[in-house]
């Protein structure tokens, strides 16, 4: 069976072999495995010029500079050209795009976004403009690919819904082939096509509208979308951009980039609640388990929503308000089936409707309901990765010299390269080093000191990581009203100070069904007290909840290179399960078994007990979790931010 | 050579427009800190400013670019040049716009050892960084926020003293680095030390355009420069001279623009009414605004300057509570009102 979504991802992989240097690239998220083999075969036959770049690339390596072993060797400097200025007019392929170094990451950024690269050694600078193909294999609860980087990406792709089983249309197969054709024969003819395709006005209305309606900020996303449809027309060997290419188009470039549901749609595209496809997809409906993979992916997807999000506050206060903010109010309106034509609607209004189905056509429902309700679909990440804690080469405390070449910024320790040097000298003069060319030059004053990779020794520094306290607050009926105020003041104190100590804050509540991610880590304080303010309270304690997401949450934080710190301010009275049902022995199993597994993970927990009453059970948890207990009935906001300061400090 | 989005074929973007023409010239109103969404046109504006303003002249094959003319500020070998010589070789190029890319290492930043000479000839000399390339001209930085801490540090300290100082592996090298600072951010994504912010000279806001024809003509612009970049740079050129031309005079006249007492006491009074720390922000507001009036063709600054740059001066300098989220452009607007200018 054919599906939309495999079709547009061979459309995604045509378009960007045809004209990388305009669509920058694609941001491909796929799990290693037969869809993704596929698709690379495809990107392989169409254009086998590739270059890959591991995630570990060095400085050196892709911006050009002193190849330094070989300087050695020859006694003459000799310079690496870099991958970038290389890679001028090719694809390159970065797998695990999402671990990426942030170095690595930006510099990929500045260089696609200038066209220009500098080298590392000298002034010289060239032009060179590639495809970048960022193949992430982050889960939904890591931390995506890096946020600058995928800006600079026309095309954002899901891969996860597609099933291996899935076949391409005949259309697009038929494409693929007359274009690997003629890629092979006329390698510079499909660009001179695509600088001929004009976008007619009223095209480009829509398109400007319809990203005015997602809330997508950047101008760039308007921008690719024209410029994909004009491809995708020259790939079709028309003139002409078609409602299709249009639609198409806005698939892979604005729908992925939504922050928001155009409200003049939601009645029509939210007419049916069930699983049914949108009425203009001319695909069968998508397989069921893709609709599963994608629902149960949502709440991690939320929780995704890093703090590089920029109007994701707006989101999600939007998202708490009981009712929906004036632009959604037709979501409440018994909506009625209407058809995409309309006789009321104006010819343009119609062909942007039918634009904006096409654009939600891959979409499933469980999406175009997260959508509709503010929160964005794009998972926002910081690509970081584990290790980071000691990364840094250039700051800290010094430590001993090690053996090692100087790349990626660290520096070289002349002193412990010469002392490593000195005693080899002597056989060194007497032997020439194996493969070198002519005897090393000698300086005018005498014998040069000779010096071999082997004798480079780095400097290191250890630095201290960025802590990042995750507050749980319950706002559950148990914990009475005037507690959660003090639970909330208690966390303004904590907020001042850390604020001071550039700490990141990190909000989680938990109440009524299940628990959620109020604030991901973030160092905007004002942004954290407009969340606690809007925060409501009343209902059951879905703890085990509470806990599966702080864990989720903190090896997230550890992942970026922060060192977590829980602050869980509960009772402990367990009463809703993970399933959101009200069951008290399930729920406190649970909790146990999470607590568990949070001890295995090491990370420091403090649990302050907010109950007038102490109860056994709450500090049966916290023993589970190896967490620190602290009962505090009766404490006021300023004594719970003095212990947790004072507990903080015991363990650093 | 990739050619840059001409600066005049910019939609919108009144304010930050007006910040870079600023700056341009007058140099020391000390850097413009551009905040706002991703893909709404920071970089290009910054990255066209090379092509915008007219070339300078240099010392040939001097790294940091000295200028021939001036016997004040000069690195060590052209200051012995200059002694020397009555007439130092120069050539012309265009002012350098350098991008700092977020992850670059302070040793790429401020320059080090020379592994290269070290190593082949065994001579110990000095590869300079970012910086010196910078001199002159224009540093940009984007996503300023989330450099970090210690590097920003250097930079405003290098900003501020107009000279860079390195004191490392057995290096002592001294050279003038004068750029204007430009950072670009958003502050959602992570917030700027305060002390940080007091540096830049003006803070501006950029928004993506609300206003759907101007989307339009955004994107229509955008696709003409993608393709075909020449004709594009073609068909601004008049637009970009006369903005050029508009510059210069304006650094020609800014000596002769009148600041009267007057003028100053409304500036302090406004401060004062703010309660901004420190006399920085006179300062700003006395460069920007004297450097608006030059732009603006006028002989005398007066309150209408003082009302377009209060914003984009102050804005960023107030202090703040970081628990109280009043808008602080809504604060300087208020005490616009009070002073009634």
């Amino acid at each position: 069976m054919s599906n939309l979504a495999w079709d547009d991802a061979l459309w995604a992989l045509a378009a960007l072999s045809v004209d990388p240097k305009g669509l920058k690239g694609i941001w491909l998220r796929a799990p290693l495995g037969p869809v993704m083999q596929t698709w690379l075969h495809w990107l392989h036959a169409l254009k086998p010029d590739t270059v890959k770049i591991p995630a570990n690339i060095d400085t050196e390596r892709l911006l050009g500079g002193l190849d330094l072993a070989t300087t050695l060797q020859l006694g003459r400097p000799t310079m690496l050209q870099g991958i970038l200025a290389h890679a001028s007019g090719q694809l390159l392929i970065c797998p695990m795009a999402e671990r990426l170094p942030s170095a690595t990451a930006s510099i990929l950024t500045q260089v696609l976004d200038t066209g220009r690269v500098n080298s590392l050694v000298g002034h010289s600078t060239e032009s060179t403009r590639f495809g970048v193909v960022a193949i992430d294999e982050s889960l939904p609860q890591e931390s995506a690919l890096a946020n600058g980087l995928a800006e600079q990406l026309a095309m954002w792709l899901d891969l996860t819904p597609v099933n291996p089983k899935d076949e391409a249309s005949d259309e697009t197969l038929e494409m693929l082939e007359r274009v690997e054709k003629k890629l092979h024969n006329h390698p510079q003819a499909y660009q001179e096509c695509i600088a001929h395709i004009a976008l007619e006005d009223s095209q480009l209305r829509d398109i400007c509208e319809l990203a005015m309606g997602f809330a997508i900020a950047s101008l760039r996303a308007p921008w690719y979308t024209a410029r994909l449809a004009s491809v995708f027309a020259t790939l079709r060997g028309a003139n002409t951009i078609s409602a299709d290419d249009l639609g198409r188009a806005a698939r892979l470039v604005l729908t992925p980039r939504a922050r928001a549901l155009p409200a003049s749609s939601q009645t029509d595209v939210l007419a049916d609640d069930s699983s049914t496809p949108p009425p203009t997809s001319p695909e069968p409906p998508l397989p069921d388990e893709h609709d599963n993979a994608q629902a149960h992916s949502d709440p991690a997807e939320e929780c995704d929503d890093g703090p590089h999000d920029e109007d994701s506050h707006a989101d999600r206060e939007a998202s708490q308000n009981p009712t929906p903010p004036s632009g959604l109010t037709e979501l409440n309106e018994p909506s009625e089936p209407s058809e995409p034509s309309e006789p009321t609607l104006s010819e343009v209004q119609a062909l942007e409707t039918t634009i904006l189905e096409s654009a939600l056509a891959t979409l499933p429902q469980g999406l175009l309901n997260q959508l509709a309700q503010g929160q964005s679909l794009a998972t926002k990440g910081n690509g970081g990765r584990v290790g980071q804690v000691q990364k840094s080469a250039q700051k800290g405390r010094p430590l001993a010299p090690t053996k090692g070449l100087p790349h990626n910024g660290q520096r070289l320790h002349v002193l412990a390269t010469l002392r490593h040097a000195a005693p080899r000298q002597k056989i060194r003069q007497a032997t020439p080093a194996a493969g070198s060319a002519s005897t090393p030059p000698r300086t005018e004053g005498g014998k040069r000191v000779q010096i071999r990779s082997e004798d480079f020794h780095i400097q290191r520094f250890a630095k201290r990581s960025e802590s990042c306290i995750i507050f749980c607050i319950d706002a559950s009926g148990s914990a009475a009203l005037e507690r959660l105020a003090e639970a909330k003041g208690a966390v303004e104190l904590l907020l001042k100070d850390s604020y001071a100590r550039r700490d990141h804050i990190c909000v989680i509540s938990f109440r009524d069904k299940s628990a959620q991610l109020q604030l991901p880590a973030t160092r905007s304080l004002v942004r954290a007290k407009r969340e606690l303010q809007a925060m409501p309270g009343g209902g059951g304690t879905p703890l085990a909840s509470a806990l599966k997401l702080a864990l989720e949450t903190s090896l997230k934080a550890r992942q970026r290179g922060m060192t977590p710190t829980l602050v869980m301010l509960s009772d402990g009275r367990a009463n809703v399960t993970l399933q959101g049902e009200g069951s008290r022995p399930i729920a406190k199993a649970q909790c146990l078994s999470w607590a568990q597994q949070w001890r295995a993970s090491f990370i420091n927990a403090i649990w302050l007990d907010t109950s007038a009453r102490p109860d056994p059970q709450g500090q049966d948890i916290a023993q589970a979790m190896g967490a620190h207990y602290v009962p505090l009935p009766l404490a006021g906001s300023q004594r719970m931010a003095s212990t947790v300061q004072a507990i903080q400090e015991l363990q650093s | 050579m990739a050619i840059p989005f001409p600066f005049s074929a910019i939609v919108g973007q009144h304010d930050m427009k007006t910040a870079i023409q600023i700056v341009a010239v007058d140099a020391s109103v000390n850097g413009i800190l551009a905040l706002g969404d991703r893909g709404t046109g920071k970089s290009t504006a910054v990255r066209a400013l090379a092509d915008l303003l007219p070339p300078i002249k240099v010392v040939k094959h001097c790294p940091y670019g000295c200028d021939p003319k001036d016997p004040t500020v000069s690195c060590e070998q052209c200051a012995k040049l200059k002694a020397t010589h009555s007439n130092v070789p120069s050539e012309s190029v265009s002012v350098p716009v350098v991008d700092l890319p977020l992850g670059a290492s302070e040793d790429r930043v401020v320059g080090a050892l020379d592994l290269e000479k070290a190593l082949s000839l065994g001579i110990k000399s000095f590869s300079p960084g970012l910086l010196a390339k910078a001199n002159r001209g224009f540093l940009y930085i984007d996503e300023v926020n989330l450099l970090e801490d210690h590097l920003v540090d250097l930079l405003i300290d290098v900003a501020a003293s107009g000279e860079n100082l390195v004191e490392r592996e057995g290096l002592s090298v001294r050279h003038p680095a004068r750029f204007v600072l430009v950072g670009s951010g958003n502050p959602e994504e992570g917030e700027l030390r305060p002390q940080l912010l007091d540096r830049f000279g003006l803070c501006v806001e950029v928004r993506t355009p609300k206003d759907l024809d101007e989307r339009i003509l955004v994107i229509k612009r955008r696709d003409a420069f993608e393709k075909n970049p020449r004709q594009f740079q073609q068909d601004w050129m008049a637009a970009n001279e006369a903005l050029r031309d508009k510059i210069l005079k304006a650094r020609k006249r800014l000596d002769k623009v009148v600041l009267d007492d007057d003028f100053l006491r409304l500036c302090s009074q406004l401060c004062l009414t703010l309660g901004t720390d420190g006399l920085r922000a006179e300062l700003t507001l006395m460069r920007a605004t004297r450097a608006y009036a030059a732009l603006e063709g006028d002989k005398k600054v007066e309150a209408k300057h003082l009302r377009v740059i209060a914003p984009m001066a102050l804005c960023h300098r107030l202090r703040r509570d970081p628990l109280d989220d009043t808008g602080s452009a809504a604060r300087v607007e208020r005490a616009l009102e009070e002073l009634a200018i």
